[in-house]
């Protein structure tokens, strides 16, 4: 794990959450937290690490086991160095994948796909997103979500009509075969965050951005 | 196939009727079986989930209607089953138990099988019920407490090390090969010495059919010795006559008793331990983020906890290499969708979906463990069955924890709960 992972405001929510977790007495990671008698009730965008809480992260993740999973993906209104900024900004983004085909999944045939874009972030963020600061930081990464799955999804030989349904904030994908229902499916399985991000950074809205819905 | 006669049930005016002539078939076939080998198929069951405890989800009917299955009631809890286009009963559907529909058939045991993989990959509602070993422990404890030592009952240890390379340090795995039992699979179970072309590599399938005494006088022993044998697919319990009843660990039961109506009371004490495990592990781990204080002082608090499954020892980098490889791949048995996002060597973090019931689960992977986060509404089903496919292929004796409780405890506090 690089130093500047350990600076990071992000990755130091996680640690605190994974801290307060319950674990088994034999698992890889023990919550050491608790044992210290810290209870945290509120999460804060710029949570400040105190001094002696660094040197346990160095003693947990000594080894093999690393970061530990993230349970918030990531939080525009906290600084981040940009490498740790992309792969909070992956996650995010390969949940909201995950959100989108589990919709997907269930949709009935024939029938329309709804991706509404602000339940998707919701959902991807166990309803965090609601806290965040900036209501415009909220605009701005649902309008990504949008274009990354109108993107996934019309890319796919398939040539699926998408339609955007303002008024609701929605991705409507019409269906109307088992068949096509297989080829959306896959066109979201084949979907790539990483690289739909790259070059891509969403604390910068992009020129014309709220033209660009349709 | 056998004879129309043979193989689908007569039209049956009431429930008792129908339980009184799958009754009497038992009779019949366990006369045969104690003679010779019976040439009519015995009642097989299926056991199924159908994540009813999501808000979205169809009524266990409506899901499999959507499968292609057409019910027409008998009461309010027992329909007759057939695929749409058949004017023949295949089968029986019972609303057995609280989100666990069975279905009932004599169909021939590939036909039978066939027709269950099209209903479960036909409807995103229903999964097979995945008896884990700790499961199959807490059974088999039951078994040793209720029957006779003197009878009879069997155990099946299955556990092939799928990921490893084969004796010559091939690297043999291929996508096709971890995917789920293809038709071929189906036909030829045991494939014949010429025709097995599968690579040499670590692999152990092995039955045991003993009276109960002598099991558990061994078992300990023989798990102490040698692996695989944590890893059990498969467990009889016997019936209180003779014969028993044959629990897989997908999902399936066949009724080698005279009575049916005790197999059918042994599958619904089954599926009660099953659901109450589920449901306390869905309550341990389920992920949410409640929101506390009033608006001016508003806070939010996370709940839930992960599953941890750690290895009895740490996987070698090859075969976590070639585990890792395979487990996303399309047609995998672990059924997860999710790109890899790898932090460092021996190291990866998946933020995927249960391709199976579509739903969310994060997870992460190294060669000391495996973690897994459900958030809310995911079912525990997926639990279940990724224990089940570890076990089977990656680690036999795996030890997984629910929070700070140990799966097994959590099975075993089910089945206090149940033999009261």
């Amino acid at each position: 794990m690089t130093g500047s992972a350990l600076r990071d405001p992000i990755y130091q929510l996680n640690f605190v959450l994974w801290m307060l977790e319950e674990f088994p007495p034999a698992a890889p990671t023990r919550p050491l937290l608790r044992q210290m008698g810290y209870t945290l009730h509120s999460l804060g965008g710029g949570l400040p690490m105190p001094p002696e809480l660094r040197v346990r992260i160095h003693e947990v993740f000594e080894g093999e086991t690393g970061r530990r999973l993230y349970l918030i993906p990531w939080d525009p209104s906290v600084s981040q160095t940009p490498e740790e900024r992309q792969l909070c900004q992956r996650i995010l983004f390969e949940r909201v994948l995950a959100e989108a085909l589990a919709l997907a999944g269930r949709a009935c045939v024939p029938g329309e796909v709804h991706f509404p874009v602000d339940t998707l972030l919701d959902r991807a963020t166990f309803t965090l997103a609601r806290r965040w600061r900036a209501r415009q930081d909220i605009k701005h990464i649902t309008h990504t979500i949008h274009r990354f799955l109108r993107v996934t999804i019309e890319r796919h030989p398939r040539k699926f009509a998408t339609r955007w349904d303002a008024m609701i904030r929605t991705l409507v994908v019409p269906m109307g075969s088992a068949g096509e229902h297989g080829e959306l499916l896959r066109a979201l399985e084949e979907g790539q965050p990483a690289e739909w991000l790259k070059g891509r950074d969403m604390q910068q809205p992009e020129l014309f951005e709220d033209g660009a819905e349709r | 196939m056998g004879s129309a006669q043979e193989t689908y049930l007569p039209s049956l005016p009431s429930r008792q009727a129908y339980l009184d002539y799958l009754d009497g078939y038992a009779v019949e076939r366990a006369d045969e079986l104690r003679v010779a080998k019976t040439k009519r198929a015995l009642v097989k069951t299926f056991l199924f989930e159908t994540v009813a405890q999501d808000q979205e989800a169809p009524d266990a009917l409506t899901a499999f209607r959507e499968a292609g299955v057409v019910l027409d009631p008998v009461d309010e809890t027992l329909f007759t089953a057939k695929p749409a286009g058949s004017r023949e009963i295949w089968g029986l559907v019972e609303l057995l138990e609280r989100r666990h529909p069975v279905l009932y058939t004599f169909l021939e045991s590939t036909e039978a099988r066939r027709w269950w993989h099209g209903i479960i990959y036909g409807s995103p509602w229903l999964d097979r019920v995945w008896l884990s070993a700790p499961i199959f422990t807490a059974l088999w404890e039951y078994v040793r407490r209720t029957s006779s030592p003197h009878r009879f009952s069997k155990l099946t240890f299955e556990y092939e090390a799928r990921f490893e390379m084969d004796e010559n340090g091939w690297d043999v795995l291929t996508q096709g090969e971890d995917g789920d039992e293809t038709d071929e699979e189906l036909e030829a179970i045991e494939p014949s010495d010429e025709s097995d072309q599968r690579p040499e590599r670590r692999s152990s399938r092995c039955t045991v059919v003993e009276r109960v005494s002598e099991i558990q006088a061994r078992l300990a022993r023989l798990q102490q010795v040698y692996r695989p044998f944590h890893s059990i697919t498969q467990l009889r319990i016997p019936a209180p006559s003779r014969g028993g009843h044959d629990f897989y660990f997908d999902g399936r039961v066949t009724n080698r008793s005279d009575s049916f109506l005790d197999h059918r009371q042994q599958v619904a004490f089954v599926l009660r331990l099953y659901r109450e495990a589920t449901e306390s592990a869905e309550q341990a781990l389920w992920m949410s983020a409640e929101r506390t204080g009033d608006e001016a002082n508003q806070a939010y608090r996370l709940h839930g906890a992960p599953v941890v499954m750690r290895f009895s020892e740490p996987l070698s980098e090859g075969v976590f290499e070639r585990w890792m490889s395979a487990m996303f791949a399309r047609r995998s048995r672990f059924r997860i969708w999710g790109n890899p996002i790898s932090l460092g060597p021996n190291h990866v973090h998946v933020y995927g979906i249960d391709r199976h019931l579509w739903q969310p689960i994060y997870l992460e992977f190294t060669r000391r463990h495996a973690m897994a986060i459900l958030p809310k509404g995911t079912c525990g089903n997926t639990v279940h069955r990724l224990v089940t496919n570890i076990q089977r292929f990656v680690d036999a004796e795996v030890k997984t924890w629910i929070g700070e409780t140990e799966y097994s405890s959590v099975v075993n506090r089910s089945l206090t709960t149940r033999a009261r």
